[in-house]
């Protein structure tokens, strides 16, 4: 079965090895991973992932939010998760600006599961 | 001439003198009447001289008057100065005497025959005249003038204290003295057969005069009189001596040298002129340094004290040396200084010495008519005198000062005011010799306050510049925390997600494994999983690592102790982390020194910190000055140097950044304070400034160098701790079990 392409993002290189383990053994081998926005939008841009997860603060000076604004320019049909301790703060932003969900760190296993309900939605 | 005449020059020579001293230095009212009561005698010492030398009664007539006319006013000037002396007001009184005096004189004058008549030759040599009718009433009104002066003179006696006393004590007796040697002159004229020795008293008179003017400070003029005196008595001698030896020697002079019989004495007298200013300096001097004994020592006192004063910086230790110093220097009972405390609109008792167990005031409302008093008079206050001035008054406002300054136990109060502005005072309790301030005191004391009340202004300052160091200290690293505190919980939060996440990730993983599951499948797992611990261990450490790092951040440590560089510096990088958690730098470290450094831990802290935390805000400024285009640098990446060596007993630092440096204008202004490159948002313009401070207070130095758009180097020297200091830190450390370093916390 092909599995849709995940793009991972967070400042964080464990949080995405965990994330990239946790996808890989549900089945969801096609994963790519960033800890830029600078990256993130090089992999957007050239490999239009099926799905985006996005980390608010990012390693450089484009954050996520600014990722998920250009992305609807760059690859209108990725589907973008905001992952953020942030929660609230940022939770209408990213809707508004076209997310299809908010995830909160610190992830836990309800958020984990949540992550594979939303990817199986589509 | 005979004995009166005499007694009429004496009289004349001393009131002359007296006249001549109070004219030249005389300032205050009861020195200028005081003078006129002296040209008075003066004119009754003239008329009793040429009166005792008259060979006619026409002479006499003439002589008499004008003795007559002097004793007139000599009655009505004495109640005038006993008057001015006592603070009297008796304006109507005053009036009426003169008024008497002038037309006692005007009929002495125009129609003698009423007064000076009926001449006869006494003592087989002075004229006196008989008495009249006009006579006897004139006589009568002097009489009474003079003895309502003394009256109102002894009235003030009894009621006066301490050295007012003493003063009124010595005029009574002198004008007594005075008045009955001049009044019993004219007792052969009444028909009292005396001979007019008596009036030599008025002589005396002065000299009895002078003795409390020296003595008691009567007018003030002790020096001025000394010098005087010390004058008159050279000059007499370099005068007086050729001419006695011409008046003497004349003749043999003349036998011997023939016509040039004026050369020796002309000779004498160029001598005796050209030592004469070096005699008369000598003893004056030696006159003055006797007279000025008390003071000369004072002033060495005030020299040392002021010397002192101006080196302390702490505002309670200044107040203590100058209780201390005005206590010793004049051996008082107590002293005590008051500040003003402009929150609270009081002068607050700040420091005191007590010899004894007295209650003592210890604030005073600005409100209160003591310190408006002393700020209108912006001079010493003297307790005796203020009740004395109360009690003649009944003035309200001077009751309620004595009343508080007897509360505060105070003999005299001494204001410290600095550009009219009165910062506070000195109290002063009574002499423990039981005598009172004198003149001298006073004036040093004035001075003395005046030299604390700058001394006190300087403490204030840098007191208040020092507590506004540890507040700006306190201020910054509350700040500093502030900017701090979302990256820390940033990071914390990444710590926490990536244990959580991991955690959820290996349940999820190993939760499938069953017995059945193939060895190298579970083997695989099981080497996964150790790697994924490991990660979620680490991550646990670094979270500890930046919660250490933000506690000893916000524990400030007054004492310094011995530090190892190197710590200081990984837990400032870990601040550093939480503020700029993504930002990729290199760390070049030069160690060639690791001693350990004599320092404060927080502050060495936030000095490093806030310096590396500069270097990548230029680092960053220079890579976005890049990225525009602003810059064209090839391969830019951003680097830190961190050097350390060792100079003399020093530990240097150097702190090096290839950020965007710094012009030479931002250089210049880079310790003032609230100085910042970085804009309202970013920069407190706190950092360097209170760096440099906090350095100086821990024997350190910082310097800075910068080219613009290249490079940025910070300087630190501080002091290596001394093995003694690292001997005693370790006892201490193992005394508290390691509870002190930070690192360990």
């Amino acid at each position: 079965m092909e599995t849709p392409k995940i793009l991972l993002v967070d400042d964080e290189n464990d949080v995405v090895d965990f994330l990239r383990d946790f996808l890989e053994l549900k089945g969801y081998s096609d994963v790519e991973t960033a800890t830029s926005g600078q990256e993130a939008l090089n992999i957007i841009s050239s490999k239009k992932p099926r799905f985006a997860f996005l980390d608010i603060q990012l390693a450089d000076e484009i954050n996520g939010i600014e990722v998920l604004k250009r992305t609807r320019d760059l690859s209108s049909d990725t589907k973008v998760v905001m992952i953020s301790g942030y929660r609230k703060e940022f939770f209408k932003t990213a809707l508004a600006l076209g997310a299809i969900g908010f995830i909160a760190k610190p992830v836990k296993k309800n958020e984990l599961n949540e992550m594979i309900s939303l990817l199986s939605q589509t | 001439m005979n004995i009166f005449s005499l007694s009429g020059f004496f009289i004349a020579l001393t009131s002359a003198v007296l006249i001549v001293i109070l004219l030249k230095y005389g300032k205050s009212k009861l020195h200028k009447i005081w003078s006129f009561f002296n040209i008075t005698v003066f004119i009754w010492g003239i008329g009793c001289y040429l009166a005792g030398k008259a060979a006619t009664i026409e002479t006499a007539k003439v002589a008499w008057t004008i003795a007559c006319i002097g004793g007139y006013f000599i009655a009505a000037v004495c109640y005038h100065t006993i008057c001015v002396f006592c603070d009297l007001q008796r304006k109507k009184v005053l009036f009426l005497f003169y008024f008497l005096a002038l037309l006692f004189s005007f009929f002495t004058i125009f129609y003698s025959q009423l007064v000076l008549t009926n001449w006869e030759m006494m003592f087989d040599s002075i004229y006196y005249n008989k008495m009249t009718p006009l006579y006897g009433i004139i006589f009568l009104e002097w009489v009474i003038v003079v003895s309502l002066a003394f009256y109102e003179l002894a009235m003030f006696l009894k009621r006066s204290t301490d050295i007012k006393k003493s003063q009124s004590y010595y005029l009574l007796i002198s004008l007594m003295v005075g008045f009955v040697g001049g009044g019993m002159t004219l007792f052969p004229a009444l028909g009292i057969r005396i001979y007019p020795f008596t009036n030599f008293g008025v002589a005396v008179y002065a000299m009895i005069g002078t003795y409390a003017i020296l003595k008691y400070r009567l007018m003030d003029l002790r020096v001025a009189i000394t010098r005087f005196g010390v004058f008159v008595f050279v000059y007499t001698l370099v005068l007086g001596l050729p001419f006695a030896m011409v008046f003497a020697y004349k003749k043999s002079l003349q036998s011997f040298w023939g016509d040039f019989w004026w050369i020796l004495p002309m000779v004498i007298m160029a001598l005796f002129a050209t030592a004469g200013p070096y005699i008369y300096l000598f003893l004056q001097k030696k006159a003055e340094d006797r007279l000025l004994a008390t003071q000369k020592q004072y002033q060495q006192t005030l020299i040392q004290a002021s010397l002192g004063m101006n080196r302390i910086k702490e505002l309670q230790r200044l107040l203590n040396l100058i209780v201390h110093i005005v206590t010793k220097t004049v051996r008082i009972e107590h002293a005590g200084i008051y500040l003003l405390d402009p929150e609270r609109n009081q002068y607050i008792l700040k420091a005191s010495r007590l010899e004894k167990d007295f209650l003592i005031r210890d604030k005073i409302d600005i409100e209160e008519s003591l310190i408006k008093h002393i700020e209108k008079i912006e001079a010493p206050l003297i307790f005796a005198e203020i009740k004395q001035k109360a009690e003649d008054t009944s003035r309200e406002d001077l009751r309620r000062i004595s009343f508080l300054m007897e509360q505060m136990r105070s003999e005299m109060i001494v204001p410290n005011i600095v550009n009219k502005k009165m910062v506070g005072f000195i109290s002063m309790g009574k002499k423990k010799s039981g005598k009172m301030y004198t003149e001298e005191d006073i004036a040093v004391f004035s001075i003395l306050a005046n030299q604390s009340a700058l001394a006190i202004e300087n403490a204030i300052f840098y007191e208040e510049s020092g507590k506004d160091l540890a507040q700006r200290f306190h201020e910054s690293r509350l700040r500093g925390l502030g900017q701090l505190s979302s990256g820390v919980a940033h990071q914390i939060h990444n710590r926490l997600n990536i244990i959580s996440l991991g955690g959820a990730v290996l349940i999820d993983m190993l939760k499938d494994i069953t017995s059945q599951t193939p060895r190298e499948e579970v083997d695989q797992l099981i080497e996964k999983t150790k790697k994924d611990i490991e990660k979620m261990v680490n991550s646990a450490i670094r979270g500890e690592e930046i919660a250490n790092a933000i506690k000893n951040y916000a524990r400030a440590n007054p004492k310094p102790q011995v530090i190892v560089f190197d710590e200081i510096l990984q837990s400032s990088l870990s601040l550093v982390m939480t503020k700029h958690p993504d930002f990729k730098y290199e760390l070049v470290k030069e160690y060639s020194s690791t001693s350990p450094i004599w320092a404060n831990y927080s502050t060495m802290q936030d000095v490093i910190f806030n310096n590396i935390d500069n270097c990548c805000d230029a680092m960053k400024l220079k890579k976005k000055h890049i990225s525009e285009g602003r810059l064209v640098v090839d391969n830019y990446i951003p680097r830190i140097r961190i050097a350390t060596s060792d100079v003399d007993s020093n530990f240097k630092i150097e702190i090096e950044d290839n950020g965007i440096g710094m012009t030479t204008d931002q250089l210049e202004k880079m310790f003032v304070p609230f100085y910042t490159t970085k804009g309202a948002q970013k920069g407190t313009g706190m950092g360097m400034n209170v760096a440099y401070q906090l350095l100086s207070a821990n024997k350190g130095t910082i310097a800075i160098d910068s080219v613009y758009q290249s490079w940025t180097k910070v300087t630190i020297i501080i002091p290596k701790a001394t093995p003694q200091q690292i001997e005693a830190d370790k006892n201490k450390g193992e005394d508290n079990g390691n509870a002190e370093n930070p690192i360990s916390g």
